[in-house]
């Protein structure tokens, strides 16, 4: 949650940054001293605050996941937040991510048996489709298990 | 990879917003506005498109594993950690770890669900230190749970 915060600090300085840039664009009287040192430093401020902002927030889910079929690595439901966050990894790409889907009682009681019998399954896989509502995902788990059921 | 493209992006858009402050030419004007538009969009896409990426930071204090994978090629673990109280918002983070070490454990090493601390190892990489982690206890020094409040009714 700070880091939240401190990302939306450092997003709304940015703009206020920009937005001073853009006075002095029309400003006619840019020969003083102090106001082209004024000019660099806020160009500097402008430059340094989103990378700071950007850098805060990474690490954080993604709650508007891109659609396809991921490989999952692990999960964490959290009911309070009706929410459940996977770590994820799409097919040939190395770097995993983290998505944040909506809460829902059987996948988090599916999730749970898993998490209980972990050896059981080879791989868990989850299809994404972000649907009409960028807001609420559609999901759904696949669970391939190591041994089949005789 | 995306997130340096977009930075090196806004550098130039900044850059030439700060050039044209001191051109003074009328044609250089509309292209400060243009490319100080850009630099206002810029860090907000830049925003949600790494979002979910893994923190190139490592982390500090304790924290649970949730899940693990190392990189396919690179000495590059990535975890999913729980914060352990911070918030409810479950991290990913991106620690450089010896390859060899980690396979020295077997691919099937099962970091989930331990509480580790990243601690610094040899030759800039990390070591996952395991902690015997007690979660604190809520019900010492007489506190108790709501249900065992007595009736204040009565």
């Amino acid at each position: 949650m700070t880091e939240l915060l401190t990302s939306i600090i450092l997003m709304a300085l940015q703009l206020a940054t920009v937005c001073l840039l853009f006075a002095m664009l029309f400003l006619h009287a840019t020969e003083r001293w102090w106001l082209r040192a004024a000019t660099l430093a806020l160009g500097a401020g402008a430059i340094v605050l989103p990378i700071l902002s950007v850098s805060a927030m990474l690490g954080h889910p993604d709650p508007w996941p891109s659609g396809g079929r991921y490989e999952v690595y692990g999960w964490d439901v959290n009911e309070s937040d009706e929410a459940i966050y996977v770590f994820v990894a799409a097919e040939g790409d190395p770097v995993p991510r983290q998505f944040k889907l909506p809460f829902d009682l059987k996948v988090a009681l599916r999730l749970q048996k898993a998490r209980e019998n972990r050896g059981g399954y080879h791989r868990i896989d989850i299809k994404i489709d972000p649907g009409k509502n960028r807001d609420r995902p559609e999901y759904e788990f696949i669970f391939v298990k190591a041994f089949e059921e005789e | 990879m995306t997130y340096l493209v977009y930075m090196i992006l806004h550098v130039l858009a900044v850059s030439i917003v700060v050039l044209t402050i001191f051109i003074k030419k009328p044609g250089f004007r509309l292209v400060g506005v243009v490319c100080g538009a850009v630099a206002i969009w810029l860090p907000l896409f830049m925003l949600l498109k790494t979002l979910g990426l893994p923190n190139p930071d490592t982390p500090s204090g304790k924290v649970r594993i949730l899940g693990s994978k190392m990189h396919d090629t690179e000495d590059v673990l990535y975890v999913f950690v729980d914060t352990l109280g911070r918030d409810k918002t479950p991290r990913v983070f991106s620690i450089p770890v010896e390859r060899k070490r980690y396979n020295r454990r077997g691919n099937a090493v099962d970091y989930t669900m331990q509480v580790v601390s990243v601690e610094p190892g040899d030759g800039g990489m990390f070591e996952l230190v395991y902690i015997d982690y007690e979660p604190p206890d809520l019900l010492k020094g007489g506190m108790m749970r709501r249900y065992q409040a007595p009736d204040s009714e009565r």
